[in-house]
C-alpha cells in the first residue's frame, strides 16, 4: 500500500467519525424529563406498543374477572351491572385500544427503517397521536374503577345506549373517549400511507416494496374509509344523547338499525383492520425462517388488497337476524364466504414458501404455526356463521364468542407475539429467551384451545352471550368450567411472555448484528441501536436486499449511499415518487417537541369535559387546544430553508422544498380529506337510509325563502372555492397583493355562505328535536358549515402567513394544501345543500 | 342423545362424549326448522374438520420438505387457495341460499 492511499484512507476514516458525530447530534433523543418530547418514530412506536401492550394485560384481567364468574352456575362474584362494564370494557379496550393501536404502534416502529427511511413523514403528528391514545385509553379504563364504564357492549346498540337513564355516562365516556381515539387512529393512517407511498428508499419500485408495507398501505386505507362512518353514528348518538335529536329513535322517525349499520360498516373492516397487520408479520418472518423469498408475492399484494375492498361489502352478516329481506341476506352470505378465497390465497403462499424453503425452528415460527392452527379454524367456522341460516341458530350465542376469540387470537394475538420475538432484536439489540418463549407457546396454545373449543358447543347447546350468570341443569356447567381453567391456562402463558419481555436482561450479551440472517431492510439496524436509523439511505434494486448483495450492510456502513452526513445538524430523509421511487426532495422532519404533548392534553381536556356535559370547561380546553395546534403549525410545519437545494451525495442535489403534489404535506391533506367525505358519506348514507325505511321521509317541501338561503349559501361557497383557487394560482404567478385580497373576498364569502345555510333550516321551521327528518337535515348543514368554517381558519392562516413572508411565490406549501382542502369543502357544500333543498321538492 | 343429522353419523358419534342434548341445544332439534339447520351443522363440521386436516397436514409436510421444486408454487396457491376454496365454497353458498329459502317459506316469512 502506498503512502498517498494510506493517508487517504485516513482521511476517510476520519470524515466517516465526523459525519456519525453530526448525525447523532441531529438524531439523538432528547435527556432527562425532555426525553418525553421525543417525536421520532423509535422513541414513538417504543411507547405506542407497551402502551397497547398494558391495555392488552388489563383488558385480559377483565377477561379473567368474568371466567371466574362464569365457573360455577348461580354465581355471585360480581353483580349483573358490573358484569355488563367487565364485558364491555372488556371488548372496547381490546378493538380500539389494543388490537388497532398495537399494529399501528408496530408499524411506526418499523416502516421507515423497513422502507430505508430514517423517520415518518410527520413525526410529531406520531407523537400527537400516542398523547390522545394514552389519554383516551387511561380515560376510558379507569371508568370502571368508579363503576361508571360503558355496559353496552362493544357495539352500543340503542335503543340502550341511546336511553341515558339507562345506559347513565358509561355510553358518553364509551362515545366521546374512543372518538377521541378514533381521531388518533385516522391520524396514524394517514402517516403510515404517506410513509409507504412517499418515503421509500430511491429505487423501491411498488414491485419491490415489503409486504409489510404493502399490508400498512391496505391497512391504512381501510381505517382511512371504516372508521368515519363510526364517527358520524357516534357524532349522532351523542347528539341524541346530550340533546335529544331523535335519530336512532323509532317513535319519532328514526331507527336503531341506523346504528347497527353504520356500526358494522365501520366493524366488519374493523376485523380486517386487525387481522391483516397480523399476516403482514407473517409475511415477514416466514420467509426469514424459510431462508428464501417469499413465494407468490403478486398473489400476496393481489390477495390483500382484495381482502381489503371485499371486508367493506360483508357488515351486514352480524345484522342477519334483524329481518332482512332474503336478497340482501343471500348478497351477503355470498360475500362473506367470498372473502374467505383471498385469505386462502395467502395461506397458501406462506405454505409454499415454507415448502420451498428450508425451514429454520424458531419461536417465531412456533407462534406462526400456532396462529395457522387456530386461524383456519376460525375462518372455518366463519365460514359456517356466514351461511344465514346457520347463522339464525348460532346468532348471539357462545359459538360467535368462539368463533371470533379464534378469528381474533389466530389471526392477531399469536402473530404479534411471533413478531415480538422476531423483532425484539431489532428493538433492543437483546433476543428474548427461546425456552421462556416455548413455555408460553405452549402454555397459550393448549389454555386457548381448552378455554375455547367447548365454547362452540356451550353457544350450539343454546347459551346467549353476555349473560352475567346462568342456572344449573341446562348442560353448559362443565363446559364454562373447563373454558374458565382453559381461560387461566392461557393467561399463565401470556404471563410467561410478558416475564420473558421485562425481565432485567443487563448481563445479556447484544446479539449479533441481523441475527435471523433475514434479507429485508430493517435488519440494517446497528446492534446497539443507532438514533439515526440508516446510516446512509440506499438505492434498493431488490425485495431483499440484504441477500442479494452479501456487502450491502457494508456499503450503507460506510456512508457510500445517500444522505451520510448531516451537515446542517438536521434530521433529513428523503423523498421519493410514489411508483418509481425515484428521488424528488430531501425533506427535514421536525425534531423534538413538547407541543405535540400540549396539544393532546388539551384536545383530551375538551373530550374528557364534554363527556361530563361541562361545556364551559369545553370551550375553554378547545380553544386552548386550538391555540396549540396553531402554534405547532406556525413554528413547526413549511420552514422556508436557507437554501434551494442540497446535495445528498452520489452527485444527486434535491430541492429542500416542494410544495403541491410533490409535497409530503399535499398528500396528507388528500388522504385526510379522502376520510372526511367518507364520513360525509356516511351522513348522507343516513338521511336516504330514513328514506327507504319511513314513507313520510322526507317531511315537508323545502319552502321559498329556505331555498332561496340553500342557493345563496351554494353560490357563496363556490365563489370562496373560486377565489381559493385563484389566490393561489396569483400568488404562484407573484402577484401577491391580488392573493391576498382574494383570499380576505374567499373568507367574507365563506362567512356569507356558512350565515346563509344556517338561516334556511331555521326559516323553515325545522326542530331537529321533533323529528328524525329535521334532526338529519340540521346535522348535515352543521356538518357543512363547521367545513366552510375550518375553511375559513385555513384561509386566515394563509394570509397571517402571507403577511409574515412565511407564504412566499416561491415558498406557498400553505395555500396549495388549502386549495386542496377548499376542493372538498366546495363539494361538500355545494352537495349538501342540494341534497336537503331539492330532494324534498323531487319526491 | 337427541336425532342428529344424516349428514354426519361418524363425527356425531365421535362427539357424544360432548353431548347434544340440552332444553336449549340447536343440535337436539324439536322441530322442522332446526333439524334442517342441524343436518347443516353437521355437513359443515365434517368438512371443516377435513379441511383444517388437510391443511395441518400440508403445513406439517411443509416444514419437512426441503427445497422443493418451484414450478409447483404457483399450482399450490392456485389449486388450493383459488381453486379449491371456489368449489368448495360455492357448493355450500348454494346449499345455504336453497335451505335459507325453504325455510323462510315454510315459515311464511321473508
Amino acid at each position: 500500500m502506498t503512502d498517498k492511499t494510506k493517508v487517504s484512507s485516513q482521511d476517510q476514516e476520519e470524515l466517516r467519525r465526523k459525519q456519525e458525530e453530526r448525525l447523532l447530534t441531529a438524531w439523538s433523543a432528547p435527556k432527562s424529563w425532555r426525553y418525553w418530547s421525543a417525536v421520532n418514530n423509535s422513541e414513538v412506536g417504543q411507547w405506542y406498543t407497551l402502551t397497547a401492550l398494558s391495555f392488552l394485560i388489563f383488558a385480559g384481567v377483565l377477561a379473567l374477572i368474568m371466567r371466574a364468574q362464569l365457573a360455577v352456575p348461580d354465581n355471585d362474584l360480581v353483580s349483573p351491572d358490573l358484569y355488563n362494564q367487565l364485558f364491555t370494557l372488556h371488548g372496547s379496550v381490546m378493538m380500539f385500544l389494543f388490537a388497532v393501536p398495537i399494529l399501528e404502534a408496530v408499524a411506526i416502529l418499523l416502516l421507515p427503517e423497513l422502507v430505508g427511511a430514517r423517520d415518518l413523514p410527520f413525526p410529531r403528528l406520531s407523537a400527537f397521536g400516542f398523547w390522545c391514545f394514552l389519554i383516551g385509553g387511561v380515560f376510558v379504563c379507569g371508568s370502571i374503577f368508579f363503576g361508571a364504564a360503558p355496559s353496552g357492549g362493544w357495539f352500543m346498540y340503542p335503543p340502550l345506549s341511546s336511553d341515558p337513564a339507562q345506559s347513565g355516562i358509561g355510553a358518553d365516556i364509551w362515545l366521546l373517549g374512543l372518538s377521541f381515539i378514533e381521531i388518533a387512529s385516522i391520524a396514524a393512517a394517514v402517516e403510515l400511507i404517506v410513509g409507504v407511498l412517499k418515503f421509500r428508499a430511491p429505487g423501491m419500485r411498488i414491485n419491490l416494496i415489503p409486504l409489510y408495507a404493502w399490508y400498512t398501505l391496505v391497512v391504512g386505507g381501510m381505517i382511512l374509509f371504516a372508521f368515519p362512518p363510526l364517527i358520524a353514528g357516534d357524532i349522532l348518538l351523542e347528539v341524541e344523547r346530550a340533546f335529544d335529536w331523535p335519530f336512532f329513535d323509532a317513535d319519532r322517525g328514526g331507527s336503531p338499525l341506523l346504528w347497527q349499520h353504520l356500526f358494522w360498516i365501520f366493524g366488519h373492516p374493523e376485523v380486517y383492520i386487525i387481522f391483516l397487520p397480523g399476516v403482514a408479520l407473517i409475511a415477514m418472518i416466514v420467509p426469514t425462517f424459510a431462508q428464501r423469498p417469499v413465494v407468490g408475492y403478486s398473489w400476496i399484494v393481489l390477495a390483500a388488497v382484495g381482502t381489503g375492498f371485499l371486508s367493506f361489502g360483508l357488515w351486514v352478516h352480524h345484522m342477519y337476524t334483524t329481518g332482512l329481506p332474503s336478497v340482501s341476506l343471500g348478497f351477503f352470505s355470498a360475500a362473506s364466504t367470498a372473502v374467505a378465497i383471498p385469505t386462502a390465497v395467502q395461506i397458501f403462499a406462506f405454505i409454499a414458501t415454507v415448502m420451498f424453503g428450508r425451514l429454520v425452528r424458531s419461536v417465531p415460527m412456533l407462534f406462526a404455526a400456532g396462529a395457522l392452527a387456530i386461524f383456519v379454524l376460525g375462518g372455518l367456522s366463519g365460514v359456517m356463521v356466514a351461511l344465514a341460516p346457520f347463522d339464525w341458530q348460532a346468532h348471539d350465542t357462545y359459538f360467535v364468542v368462539a368463533h371470533l376469540h379464534y378469528v381474533l387470537i389466530g389471526g392477531m394475538l399469536f402473530p404479534v407475539i411471533a413478531g415480538v420475538y422476531y423483532y425484539f432484536p431489532f428493538v433492543t439489540g437483546k433476543a428474548l429467551s427461546e425456552k421462556m418463549g416455548r413455555i408460553g407457546f405452549w402454555l397459550m396454545f393448549i389454555g386457548f384451545n381448552v378455554a375455547f373449543l367447548p365454547m362452540h358447543f356451550t353457544g350450539l347447546r343454546g347459551m346467549p352471550r353476555r349473560v352475567y350468570t346462568y342456572p344449573e341443569g341446562l348442560g353448559w356447567d362443565w363446559l364454562n368450567l373447563i373454558s374458565t381453567l382453559g381461560a387461566f391456562t392461557l393467561a399463565a402463558g401470556f404471563a410467561a411472555i410478558v416475564i420473558d419481555i421485562f425481565r432485567p436482561k443487563g448481563k445479556q450479551p447484544y446479539c449479533q448484528r441481523n441475527p435471523w440472517n433475514a434479507g429485508t431492510l430493517e435488519w440494517l439496524e446497528e446492534i446497539p441501536d443507532q438514533p439515526w436509523g440508516v446510516r446512509s439511505i440506499p438505492i434498493v434494486q431488490h425485495r431483499y436486499p440484504l441477500w442479494d448483495d452479501p456487502d450491502f450492510i457494508g456499503k450503507v456502513d460506510r456512508g457510500e449511499f445517500y444522505l451520510p452526513d448531516a451537515e446542517e445538524l438536521r434530521r433529513e430523509t428523503m423523498v421519493t415518487s410514489v411508483l418509481d421511487a425515484e428521488p424528488i426532495q430531501c425533506l427535514r422532519v421536525p425534531g423534538p417537541s413538547f407541543l405535540p404533548m400540549i396539544t393532546a392534553v388539551f384536545t383530551g381536556a375538551a373530550f374528557i369535559a364534554a363527556t361530563f356535559h361541562l361545556y364551559w370547561p369545553t370551550l375553554a380546553a378547545g380553544i386552548l387546544a386550538f391555540a396549540s395546534l396553531i402554534f405547532w403549525l406556525w413554528t413547526g410545519t413549511a420552514e422556508i430553508p436557507e437554501k434551494e437545494e442540497k446535495d445528498v451525495g452520489l452527485g444527486l442535489s434535491l430541492p429542500l422544498y416542494r410544495s403541491g403534489p410533490h409535497s409530503v404535506g399535499w398528500w396528507a391533506m388528500f388522504i385526510t380529506m379522502l376520510g372526511d367525505a367518507a364520513a360525509f358519506a356516511s351522513l348522507i348514507f343516513a338521511y336516504f337510509f330514513y328514506w327507504t325505511i319511513h314513507s313520510d321521509f322526507p317531511g315537508s317541501p323545502t319552502g321559498a325563502w329556505a331555498l332561496f338561503c340553500y342557493g345563496i349559501g351554494i353560490a357563496a361557497v363556490l365563489g370562496a372555492w373560486a377565489l381559493t383557487f385563484a389566490s393561489r394560482r396569483w400568488n404562484a404567478a407573484g402577484a401577491v397583493s391580488a392573493s391576498r385580497l382574494a383570499i380576505i373576498a374567499a373568507i367574507v364569502l365563506a362567512l356569507a355562505s356558512g350565515a346563509a345555510l344556517l338561516a334556511a333550516p331555521y326559516i323553515d321551521g325545522l326542530d331537529p328535536r321533533l323529528h328524525a327528518y329535521p334532526a338529519i337535515v340540521w346535522i348535515l348543514v352543521l356538518w357543512t358549515v363547521a367545513h366552510i368554517g375550518i375553511g375559513v381558519v385555513m384561509l386566515g392562516y394563509c394570509l397571517a402567513r402571507s403577511l409574515a413572508g412565511r407564504l412566499t411565490p416561491r415558498y406557498d406549501i400553505d395555500i396549495c394544501n388549502v386549495a386542496l382542502y377548499w376542493h372538498f369543502a366546495a363539494i361538500n357544500g355545494a352537495l349538501a345543500p342540494m341534497l336537503v333543498a331539492l330532494f324534498p321538492l323531487a319526491v | 342423545m337427541g336425532r342428529i343429522g344424516t349428514a354426519g353419523p361418524a363425527a356425531s358419534a365421535a362427539l357424544t362424549l360432548v353431548g347434544c342434548d340440552g332444553p336449549q341445544s340447536a343440535l337436539d332439534p324439536a322441530g322442522y326448522d332446526a333439524q334442517r339447520l342441524a343436518d347443516l351443522f353437521w355437513v359443515m363440521l365434517v368438512g371443516a374438520l377435513l379441511i383444517w386436516i388437510g391443511v395441518m397436514v400440508l403445513a406439517l409436510y411443509a416444514a419437512r420438505r426441503r427445497d422443493a421444486p418451484e414450478g409447483a408454487a404457483n399450482l399450490l396457491i392456485l389449486g388450493g387457495g383459488v381453486i379449491f376454496s371456489v368449489a368448495i365454497l360455492t357448493a355450500l353458498l348454494f346449499y345455504g341460499l336453497l335451505l335459507m329459502g325453504q325455510l323462510r317459506a315454510y315459515s311464511g316469512a321473508g
